[in-house]
């Protein structure tokens, strides 16, 4: 097992130096010039050469791809043309951000998908089972932005239950250790609770980050859900009509032991997988979804980015991406291995 | 009548049987024809768009913008008073030519290269799977951004980046159905009687894979226009004043307060595109290839 996961780390190497030559190729082969966004087009061409110079833009390409390349070895992706900043800053300042908007998308994916999926392959071809599949078939149909945008419309601009936007209301206080607000939120209630006593007080930054958090994450978590829903419900059905769930039956256990015990747990390892590869779905969603709801994270900022032409900030934040896919995406094989005792590694 | 002249008699009559069978398990799965029905529906719209689209879908009217739905714009019009239900109608054209096209470029570079790779096998199938394994690293969206960032705005690019996004899904199927195939008698006696090795990929391996490819290439089309669309909403698509769905999303999203029907109606265009196809492709997947069916 331990060799497994070296092994898997060392192959990781040439995926991300790939993944690195192809978005460094597809920015510095096609791209206009930056200097030309940098200075405005109205720059004489002196001022751009001089640029261009101190940017390195007129070194060879091998050159250059060496020079970016030992930069993120190092993690330095350079600087926004925009802010100046360097570009790694903008996106660790942002990534918590992303991270606590996916991870709610996931749970809210898996909590609802699991549990739909079961009860469509346990009631399959019942009202119930056609429903759940044609929600399911309509959730992967529609446009994350066109949905987020529905919610809004009903969640806030009708009804006014819920913020429009970013991730607290202003003049909410709280101290942020980890910037996942919904951590910091509970670490400030216990503190405070603690210090204080128990007062309803204490607890509005946890509500009013979890109010912030539910429209983006339903929106961000709609298509996953129905994905995990449709392979909870098939991978059911399959594992259902196995020879140890009839025995299950026949020793006249109850369905819920059956069903839950027996069944769930050998039907839920290929939604591991899918859950899991559901997480690049989810970071590349959210650049549309933190769009929508100006939700500070890396794809927000990776939309200003293209907005701004900003060519090094868009690298840095699909390269970041691709990096944390492809380490989910190990994680989740490396996890099988404990769930699954059937799968040895060597 | 000699041997031959009836055993190919034969062979067309089972082909047509075979036909036959196929589209009655078609015609019994009503999710399917649904499907099928909703995207000839659209088919139609986007055809016929000149004749069905009440009004010119880029004439503005300032003296009626966001105009509630009503009996004279079914759909409302939008900030510079251009009719809504038009521009949807005009906008099916392009989005369901941006899906063909990109999809089209995903299934010709992709079955072209699972076909090299699976065949030729050791360094070529290395070399292009490695390649494949790059491109399936990143989550589609992104890619398909940095590339448009690559190459620029508009409706080409568009169908390029979408159209690049979708190419390993293809290599990968289409490799792995000619790694099975390779070792089969027919493969087998082909290379025996001296067929060449194009001759070989094209007329006994690449019929064989036939089927799994439609399927993809039918739900394939459903993410290549939700992507066209995304592509759209963040003004990397198509530029204005043309109508496209998922632009004329981002722009009713300004005015959502007075005016939401602007989002309503482009975003159910998209939608029921999408899910016509994907009840399409799941029914043709049942029947084409029933191992996929998951």
């Amino acid at each position: 097992m331990f060799n497994y996961v070296v092994r898997r780390l060392i192959m990781l190497i040439p995926v991300l130096f790939g993944i690195s030559l192809l978005v460094f190729l597809v920015l510095h082969v096609f791209t206009v010039d930056p200097t030309s966004v940098i200075l405005g087009q109205h720059a004489t061409e002196e001022k751009m050469q001089a640029l261009r110079e101190e940017l390195g833009l007129n070194d060879p390409l091998p050159v250059q791809f060496g020079r970016y390349i030992s930069g993120v070895v190092h993690g330095d992706l350079g600087r926004s043309l925009f802010t100046r900043a360097p570009v790694m800053d903008e996106i660790a300042a942002r990534f918590p951000a992303t991270l606590e908007l996916t991870l709610a998308a996931l749970a809210i994916a898996v909590i609802v998908g699991v549990t739909v999926g079961i009860i469509s392959a346990v009631k399959q071809y019942s009202w119930l089972d056609y429903l759940s599949m044609f929600g399911a078939l309509a959730g992967v149909s529609m446009p994350i932005f066109w949905l987020g945008l529905l919610l809004i419309d009903v969640f806030a601009v009708r009804l006014g239950w819920l913020p429009i936007s970013n991730r607290l209301d202003p003049g909410v206080n709280m101290t942020v250790y980890t910037d996942i607000y919904l951590i910091d939120g509970l670490v400030h209630g216990i503190k405070t609770t603690f210090s204080q006593g128990f007062q309803l007080a204490n607890w509005y930054p946890l509500g009013n980050a979890f109010k912030h958090l539910i429209m983006p994450a339903m929106a961000l978590g709609a298509a996953s859900t129905a994905v995990i829903a449709r392979m909870t419900r098939s991978s059911m059905l399959e594992v259902i009509r196995q020879d140890y769930i009839r025995t299950a039956w026949a020793k006249g256990l109850g369905a819920k032991t059956v069903v839950l015990k027996h069944g769930l747990k050998n039907a839920l390892i290929p939604v591991i997988t899918v859950s899991g590869l559901q997480f690049g779905s989810l970071l590349g969603g959210a650049v549309l979804t933190e769009t929508i709801f100006s939700w500070p994270g890396v794809g927000s900022l990776t939309f200003m980015a293209i907005d701004h032409s900003d060519f090094p900030l868009v690298q840095g934040t699909v390269l970041v991406s691709a990096a944390v896919y492809v380490l989910v995406n190990l994680i989740v094989d490396i996890l099988y291995a404990f769930i699954d005792p059937r799968i040895h590694y060597s | 009548m000699s041997n031959v002249q009836l055993a190919n008699k034969q062979t067309v009559s089972e082909g047509a049987h075979i036909s036959l069978q196929l589209w009655r398990r078609f015609y019994q799965n009503k999710s399917a024809v649904l499907g099928l029905g909703i995207f000839l529906f659209m088919l139609a719209v986007a055809v016929m768009a000149p004749f069905l689209a009440p009004q010119d879908p880029l004439a503005t009217d300032m003296a009626h913008v966001l105009q509630q739905p009503s009996a004279l714009h079914w759909f409302g019009t939008d900030q510079v008073g251009r009719d809504i239900l038009s521009r949807i109608v005009y906008g099916a054209r392009l989005s369901l030519f941006v899906g063909v096209i990109a999809v089209g470029i995903s299934l010709v570079t992709g079955t072209v290269l699972g076909l090299v790779a699976g065949f030729f096998g050791h360094k070529t199938d290395e070399i292009i799977m490695r390649f494949m394994d790059i491109l399936l690293a990143f989550p589609s969206i992104l890619l398909a951004i940095a590339i448009m960032t690559g190459l620029g705005r508009g409706v080409g690019n568009a169908m390029i980046a979408i159209g690049v996004v979708g190419v390993p899904v293809y290599a990968r199927l289409v490799r792995g159905s000619v790694l099975t195939l390779k070792g089969n008698e027919f493969v087998e006696a082909a290379v025996a009687v001296g067929a060449g090795r194009m001759r070989i990929i094209a007329k006994h391996i690449f019929p064989n894979v036939a089927a799994p490819l439609i399927v993809q290439a039918t739900l394939g089309m459903s993410t290549a226009i939700l992507e066209a669309a995304a592509l759209g909403f963040l003004g990397l698509g198509v530029q204005p004043p043309q109508a496209e769905w998922g632009d004329m999303i981002a722009q009713g999203r300004r005015f959502i307060y007075n005016a939401p029907y602007m989002i309503y109606f482009p975003g159910l265009a998209i939608s029921t595109t999408v899910l016509g196809l994907n009840l399409f492709g799941d029914g043709l997947r049942d029947i084409l290839d029933p191992r996929l069916k998951k």
